[in-house]
């Protein structure tokens, strides 16, 4: 073997890496240490503080500016109440500007099953009113479960965290085709062949990732 | 030097430098847990450095040179304790490579060199790591060493030699 070839396999323990979250940890626990956590601690209540105090004395000095803003605030307020009642439309646009921004296709196939799992799983009288909508988020989670792919995505997930995840899938899937199980309504059977589709094909994806 | 200097100026060095810290204490002790507490007491005694000192002309060497430190007065400490051989690395450093395709073979290859590397002398082991995998400079290792540039360069290619004949 060369002397290149060599240094090209030293260079390889580059990849020996602790993960960013442990390195944030250890920063904390040095910046507690030398005491600069508690610094900047107060040095945040004291900006707070402050703001509070200029703000209540530019209330005092212009009173007929400050009628209007809060008038403003308040529309404002209200505006963003009424756009809350309609919260399954602001969700699902929430919902897939978060998936669109996420970094790889990982975060964007466990937010998705975050979603569909948080709001069916923990809220089941949801299931019964909102079949439709519930139909549109399995296909919606399906899609971003399909499209995990290592191939092109090295390195910004593992293979374990595609199975562990696919497991969850599958455990979710299960759990709602149960409870879909118990309605007793014609439009529940189309749902219920969409989930039993989704878990055949789950199933065989998490073949695809052996746990290593 | 205010506080907040030393602050700006400490986060730029942990940013560049931490996640190298970790993984050389981690090869000169072959313990997670023991690597982490080293990482963080190396930085502490750090920052402390650049409390006082008002320029500091290497920071990433003399950042090695406080972790090694550290080791050799951690294995003086615990005299009787040997050092463990390297059987396999751990699994939370391997992260950014556990990808399914080929991430056996690669995690075989980088412990296979890992442990040939750790046969050689201690000094060898050293110099190989500091220069290819932390990428100081010859000069950077000489502060370290407390030696000439060109004992170092001598030593890096009797390293290398070593390896090449264990390979």
């Amino acid at each position: 073997m060369s002397e290149k070839e060599i240094i090209k396999k030293i260079k390889l323990l580059k990849s020996i890496q602790p993960e960013q979250n442990v390195l944030k940890n250890l920063k904390r626990d040095i910046y507690q240490h030398v005491g600069i956590e508690n610094e900047r601690n107060k040095y945040f209540e004291i900006t707070v503080r402050k703001f509070f105090i200029n703000f209540s004395m530019v209330l005092k000095s212009y009173r007929y500016i400050s009628v209007g803003v809060i008038f403003v605030l308040l529309l404002l307020f209200f505006s963003f109440m009424t756009l809350a009642s309609l919260p399954n439309h602001i969700h699902k646009i929430i919902l897939y500007t978060k998936v669109a921004l996420a970094p790889n296709q990982y975060e964007k196939a466990r937010l998705a099953l975050d979603d569909v799992t948080h709001t069916y799983i923990k809220t089941p009288s949801l299931v019964q009113n909102n079949l439709t909508s519930l139909s549109q988020e399995l296909a919606f989670t399906n899609s971003e479960m399909s499209s995990l792919k290592l191939k092109g995505e090295r390195g910004k997930y593992t293979a374990l965290q595609c199975h562990t995840l696919y497991q969850q899938y599958l455990m979710y899937l299960k759990e709602e085709n149960t409870t879909i199980s118990r309605l007793n309504q014609k439009q529940s059977s189309s749902v219920k062949s969409q989930i039993i589709a989704y878990k055949e094909q789950a199933e065989q994806k998490l073949h695809m990732y052996p746990r290593l | 030097m205010t506080r907040e200097n030393i602050y700006q100026k400490f986060e730029i060095i942990y940013t560049q430098y931490a996640g190298g810290i970790f993984r050389y204490i981690y090869f000169k002790v072959s313990d997670y847990e023991l690597a982490r507490d080293i990482t963080t007491e190396a930085f502490i005694k750090y920052w402390k450095i650049l409390s006082v000192e008002k320029k500091i002309a290497s920071p990433k060497a003399l950042l090695y040179l406080i972790a090694k430190g550290l080791v050799i007065d951690y294995y003086r400490k615990k005299k009787n304790s040997k050092r463990v051989s390297l059987e396999s690395i751990d699994e939370r450093l391997l992260g950014v490579i556990d990808t399914v395709e080929d991430s056996l073979f690669k995690k075989q290859e980088l412990e296979q060199i890992y442990r040939k590397i750790r046969r050689l002398k201690k000094d060898f082991q050293d110099i190989l790591f500091l220069h290819y995998v932390e990428d100081l400079t010859v000069k950077e290792i000489a502060f370290m060493q407390k030696k000439k540039e060109n004992a170092i360069r001598v030593m890096l290619h009797r390293a290398l030699q070593s390896l090449k004949e264990i390979i």
